[in-house]
């Protein structure tokens, strides 16, 4: 069932690279990454740590463009006519989906290694002495992120024919977990539900709703190895990261609400797409 | 034995039906030509069989395979030139027929696959900035990678030059005599006419006749054409070759008879002319597909 799901995403990966999407996205990477070690070094000796604010920019700038180059990875071929001669070849629709997010997480996850590691040299060639802990913690949790937003754009694209679709959905997600509209949205029912008398859904749910995002997903599995999870994953995570986290916050369902957001909007979407008429 | 084997095969769009209760055999090594006019359903059936879509009823199968569940099976072993096919990415030629052949797992001389399609000029350059003739023609190589078994060519001449569409019937008459079963669909009857065994007629989503081309004119009730030249035309002549067994229609335009008559009638009407007068030309035609599809499609069978 899988033969070709290297083939489809060696060919999506190259093709960010035929398209110089990886060279406009590189250069945007570099230049960011390297302006932020310049300044982690130069502020290395006022005790400025490196790596949270470089890990916490590259949150939002892996979102964007992971978002960005994903959410018409299917949809898109579906318009051209790409689709059309990917499957008059051996090629299943699993591979096509499948294929379509390993490619994309390659191309962002790339240049994100090879800016982070630039901006880490720039910092240390200036004098700083970046926490490797963090660094590598960090760095794993913002391929994580990549290979979270692609798979959940690849997801977007593959539900319709419709780049305007895809493209709404994308934008949706965005504001769903950088911009922290999913912390709105228990209260929005209670408001809805409740007006302003006792809230139909208590704190302590609304709690874990909160801890179910992918970045806190990915901060609360972080906190497993660690200690400084929070400081370096936290940005666009729900509330902070105790010493002791209650049972929504422990590692290991971090690591279930990541592996959620990974694979089930792809699945649910592949198995649609498995059925649509090309 | 059976290449393509469709049972029951009906597609229907909300209120509209594409297909219905298609049935219909292809055997190995033969080449169909798949008939009708835009919208007959031609394409939505070599989609099913792709499965591209999914039948509403009915199944078959393709080379063995079952079309809904052995869909991959299918086209390992298959070439397919799409109808509303694109580039993939910003790929060149070249690419196109490698990605191809890593696909099937096929060795593939590209050059030589391009040259014999006619795009190998344009082997190095990126197939966004290609003609739709040439996009054709690549495509064309494609599915020619790997010898596949059987070929499924949806509109295959759309967008060729007439060098184009002659190439293109030559390698579905080479295909044919490798072994291949070749399947193609089209609207323009020279196509079909020059190269298919059988033909299958659509119309308005039905099969309305699967024949070969002889058949299908003996069905449609032979509407072959004469053209007699004569000195004069003998004022009776008109009505004695009018009542000769299998003629149809005769027409007078100035010295010339126009005749419309079955085969077996030509020999008894050239006779009749010759015995009434001096007959200076004789010129006949068989039925072409255009009157044999105008007979199945607009109710005249």
């Amino acid at each position: 069932m899988t033969e070709r799901l290297g083939l489809v995403a060696r060919k999506d990966f190259y093709d960010s690279i035929r398209e110089n999407q990886i060279y406009y996205i590189g250069t945007l990477f570099v230049l960011i990454a390297v302006g932020i070690g310049y300044l982690g070094g130069n502020a290395a000796v006022e005790g400025f740590e490196l790596v949270p604010p470089l890990v916490a920019t590259f949150f939002f700038l892996v979102t964007v463009v992971t978002l960005t180059i994903s959410h018409d990875a299917i949809s898109d071929k579906w318009v051209s006519g790409e689709l059309t001669v990917l499957l008059g070849l051996p090629i299943s629709r699993f591979d096509v989906v499948y294929g379509s997010v390993l490619g994309r997480t390659a191309a962002v996850s790339l240049v994100t290694v090879v800016s982070v590691l630039l901006s880490t040299v720039v910092a240390v060639a200036l004098g700083a002495s970046p926490d490797l802990a963090q660094l590598v913690v960090g760095l794993l949790g913002l391929l994580t992120a990549v290979a979270i937003f692609a798979s959940l754009a690849v997801a977007f694209s593959a539900l319709s024919d419709s780049t305007t679709v895809s493209s709404t959905a994308a934008f949706g997600a965005f504001a769903l977990f950088v911009f922290q509209l999913w912390s709105l949205l228990p209260s929005l029912v209670n408001l809805a539900l409740d007006g302003v008398g006792a809230p139909t859904i208590p704190d302590d749910t609304i709690e874990v709703w909160n801890n179910l995002t992918p970045f806190s997903g990915i901060r609360n599995a972080g906190g497993a190895v660690l200690e400084s999870a929070d400081q370096v994953l936290g940005v666009f995570a729900a509330g902070s990261l105790p010493a002791s986290p209650p049972a929504h916050q422990h590692p290991v369902f971090g690591v279930l609400v990541v592996l959620f957001w990974a694979v089930v909007p792809v699945t649910l979407a592949y198995l649609r797409f498995d059925s649509d008429d090309i | 034995m059976t290449a393509i084997d469709l049972a029951g095969v009906t597609k229907r769009y909300g209120d509209v039906t594409a297909l219905q209760n298609l049935d219909l055999t292809v055997q190995s090594g033969e080449v169909f030509g798949f008939l009708g006019p835009n919208g007959a359903g031609k394409s939505t059936a070599i989609d099913i069989i792709l499965g591209y879509v999914q039948a509403t009823d009915g199944g078959g199968t393709a080379l063995g395979h079952d079309i809904r569940e052995e869909s991959v099976a299918i086209r390992q072993r298959t070439g397919v030139l799409p109808d509303g096919f694109g580039a993939l990415g910003e790929m060149t030629g070249r690419k196109h027929v490698e990605f191809a052949a890593e696909a099937k797992d096929a060795d593939a001389d590209v050059m030589a696959l391009l040259e014999r399609t006619g795009v190998a000029h344009a082997a190095d350059r990126s197939v966004s900035g290609y003609s739709k003739g040439m996009a054709q023609r690549l495509m064309l190589a494609m599915a020619l990678v790997g010898e596949p078994d059987l070929l499924i060519l949806d509109e295959p001449t759309t967008g060729l030059d007439p060098n184009g569409a002659r190439r293109m019937r030559e390698i579905v008459s080479d295909e044919q005599d490798r072994g291949a079963t070749v399947f193609f669909s089209s609207h323009i009857l020279e196509q079909v006419q020059a190269v298919a065994d059988r033909v299958g007629i659509l119309d308005q989503g039905n099969l309305v006749a699967v024949d070969t081309l002889d058949g299908l004119r003996e069905a449609a009730g032979s509407t072959d054409r004469m053209t007699v030249d004569l000195e004069t035309v003998p004022g009776t002549l008109p009505d004695s070759v009018s009542g000769i067994d299998g003629v149809r229609d005769v027409t007078v335009r100035d010295s010339t008879l126009d005749i419309s008559c079955a085969d077996p009638a030509k020999g008894p009407v050239v006779h009749q002319c010759v015995e009434a007068t001096t007959v200076q030309d004789v010129e006949t035609s068989q039925a072409s597909l255009e009157d044999i599809f105008a007979a199945y499609t607009e109710g005249g069978a």
